[in-house]
């Protein structure tokens, strides 16, 4: 191991790009949030105003509600089922690259054309792609407005969530769970164990850092990250169902021009944030032991 | 790993530090002041890689005959122009010029970003009766003028002529006649009790104002009182505006839910698919549908129906000067150019609405069969409120006119709603 000092002065370059261009902006930021923040000319300094806006206003505590349904499921959903598809993924089938390799596509294309694609997709009139195939095998009488209403908009972004996500978590699963000695698996093999125990009891135990990690990313994503295809898709419609913490914050910090109240949105939801993945990576990352 | 001795590894630390610090001041001081005697007028736009090459070539023109002044154009996706720019007005690196949606004008206008112009203007002999008062207006805030339109838009009406044929009715031009054809366009074709041909469509989008505006304006309505000191939304001629469009997808069921239709494809692909019979839209459907492969001859367009009164909306793009601008003469002077008929005759080539009345009424655009309807129709064209909150506003108006839509919300109480949350923001 290198000693403290040598250490510390090896990552002084980066320590210094990240202050001058995430710590910094993000310090600037609470700033802005204290502020009636203008553009051009004075902004009055205005304390914690902001914030109690933020404790008082309805449409803030909807798109809180919302976020934290989407997280419940999307986390899970994209921790379990990339647990799930690694798993299979290490055991020796045929076409196991292919496979790896359509799981990750999603991962890969950009958010703005995966979004037009699945409205496309989930288009609510009867020409829209699962529509017209749910209509013309008779399996719905009426289109099914997968977008356009309140109960199922939400679930068409968690679906879409899951499905792009989920070649993500599978490869650093995947990626860990090869360094799992082979030999392990082998003899658990010979001692009579089936696929379920060797996950159960080898793999999982084996990478439990790992999904400490991942899940903490995870929520990350889902907590503050819930914009793009929202942004896209819904824009938090219909009816204020599909409106996230990131969208909120977005129509006030940049469409309305709020940006003091955008930004206390932000700080407003941040140590709710770190608390979770503080607990999360506390109770979920153990050392793994062979 | 090895462990590590000695000064190498600080001195691989220091050199690079040593090395990313100087480059940067070698950046930033070594770059020799250029003395200005040719003023760079950067503009930047949201114009399509054909509109900009168009823009490009007049402008070229223009540096000819003023060699002192050159114009630098800067393509922004609309997307990004808001983040952009407002990072650029922070940073004081706002450009000179900006091609901007005329909805932004009056915000920044009152947030001290725009430079006045009525003294250019009287000085160069321009008066803003010169322009459609549509697009004008947008530009104005608080009897200041802060920018000249540059191109304009507007919604009309946009029919299936086969549709129309088969139904036997002719193109609508009151509310009557256009309730009564939305009727018989709606068609259940194959008789299982789900409807399969729709007679209108509402197109779903963030823009409440864009959809809702010429409903109000035919009714005789608004959304703020002349001083823009009170919302009048919720007023008799605001109710029978909301009233006719909510009956339409509740009562009639002519028309879905814009919810439902969503933002792509939409409409387009309705009309494209034969789906829908009659929507209302901008010049830019002609594309959308032609890239559908839709049948376009037998797609046309006419003026909207006429309520108490005709109306539509304006869309566009005014031309701003940025208060940071070190050039607002030379700026002044593109920007002259710009709103002239020349300049305005050859961006309507590529399919840009003129602003500038002289340049409509050439021949040129006013005769064509397709721009002559968006020309006649943008007489009785208005503007969105020219209100530094209008987007809040058209956030507002959007949130109530999808829950009236709807039926969660009933009309009065949607307007109600609207008028009493519009108030708040003045």
């Amino acid at each position: 191991m290198l000693k403290g000092r040598t250490n510390f002065l090896f990552i002084l370059p980066t320590l210094i790009l990240f202050g001058i261009f995430t710590l910094g902006p993000a310090l600037w930021g609470f700033n802005i949030s204290l502020h009636d923040y203008k553009l051009v000319g004075e902004s009055p300094f205005i304390g914690f105003q902001n914030y109690g806006r933020v404790i008082g206003d309805p449409f803030f505590w909807n798109a809180f509600k919302n976020t934290i349904i989407f997280a419940l499921v999307v986390i899970p959903g994209q921790v379990i089922l990339g647990l799930f598809f690694a798993f299979l993924l290490t055991e020796k089938i045929k076409g196991r690259g292919i496979f790896r390799t359509i799981y990750f596509i999603p991962v890969l294309t950009s958010w703005a054309i995966v979004s037009l694609v699945w409205m496309w997709i989930f288009a609510g009139t009867r020409s829209g792609l699962i529509n017209s195939v749910l209509w013309t095998t008779g399996v719905i009488a009426e289109p099914i407005p997968w977008l356009g209403s309140a109960s199922t908009a939400m679930l068409t972004l968690m679906l879409l969530w899951i499905w792009k996500g989920l070649g993500w978590s599978m490869l650093i699963f995947l990626a860990a769970m090869q360094a799992i000695p082979e030999s392990i698996y082998e003899s658990a093999k010979i001692d009579g164990a089936g696929w379920w125990r060797r996950f159960r009891y080898i793999s999982l135990p084996s990478i439990a850092p790992t999904i400490a990690i991942v899940t903490a990313l995870v929520t990350g994503g889902a907590l503050i990250g819930s914009f793009t295809p929202f942004y896209i898709m819904t824009k938090g419609g219909p009816l204020g169902s599909t409106e996230t913490i990131a969208t909120y914050m977005y129509k006030h910090g940049v469409q309305f021009m709020n940006l003091g109240y955008g930004a206390a949105i932000v700080y407003f939801v941040l140590p709710i944030c770190l608390l979770i993945a503080f607990i999360q990576i506390r109770s979920l990352s153990r050392e793994a032991k062979f | 790993m090895k462990e590590m001795r000695g000064v190498a590894p600080i001195a691989i630390a220091a050199v690079i530090i040593v090395a990313v610090i100087a480059a940067v001041a070698a950046y930033v001081y070594l770059t020799p002041p250029v003395e200005e005697e040719v003023a760079t007028i950067k503009l930047w736009h949201t114009y399509s890689p054909h509109e900009e090459n168009t823009a490009r070539v007049l402008l070229d023109e223009f540096e000819a005959e003023n060699p002192n002044i050159k114009v630098t154009l800067e393509a922004i996706p609309y997307g990004e122009m808001r983040t952009k720019l407002m990072t650029a007005i922070a940073a004081g690196m706002a450009p000179d010029l900006l091609r901007m949606d005329i909805v932004w004008a009056p915000e920044y206008a009152d947030m001290g970003a725009l430079l006045e112009i009525s003294d250019y203007m009287a000085a160069a002999g321009i008066s803003s009766d010169d322009f459609y008062s549509g697009p004008f207006s947008t530009c104005v805030w608080k009897d200041n003028v802060y920018g000249l339109p540059l191109d304009t838009n507007t919604r009309v009406l946009i029919y299936r002529t086969d549709l129309l044929q088969e139904a036997g009715v002719s193109v609508p031009t009151t509310w009557d006649e256009f309730l009564n054809a939305a009727k018989a366009l709606t068609k259940d074709k194959d008789g299982d009790g789900v409807t399969d041909q729709w007679g209108f469509a509402i197109q779903d989008g963030l823009v409440g104002t864009w959809q809702f505006g010429p409903f109000l304006w035919q009714a005789g309505g608004d959304v703020l009182n002349s001083e823009m000191t009170e919302a009048i939304i919720n007023n008799e001629a605001g109710y029978n505006a909301l009233k006719f469009l909510v009956d339409l997808v509740q009562v009639h069921k002519v028309a879905q839910e814009p919810v439902i239709i969503g933002g792509w494809p939409g409409q387009w692909g309705m009309m494209a698919a034969g789906e829908v019979a009659m929507m209302h839209d901008g010049p830019w459907f002609k594309g959308i549908l032609e890239g559908m492969d839709a049948p376009m001859e037998d797609i046309e367009i006419a003026l909207k129906p006429k309520g108490v009164q005709e109306a539509s909306v304006v869309g566009g793009e005014d031309l701003v000067i940025f208060t940071q601008s070190k050039h607002p003469d030379a700026a002044w002077k593109v920007m002259e150019y710009m709103t002239s008929e020349e300049f305005q005759l050859g961006m309507s080539e590529v399919g840009q609405i003129p602003t500038l009345i002289a340049a409509g009424e050439d021949p040129s655009v006013a005769g064509d069969p397709f721009w002559g309807v968006f020309i006649q129709q943008l007489e009785t064209a208005r503007a969105r409120p020219v209100h530094p909150k209008y987007s809040e506003m058209d956030e507002i108006i959007h949130r109530h006119l999808d829950a009236a839509l709807a039926g969660v919300e009933g009309v009065q109480e949607a307007l109600d709603a609207m008028a009493a949350e519009i108030n708040e923001l003045l």
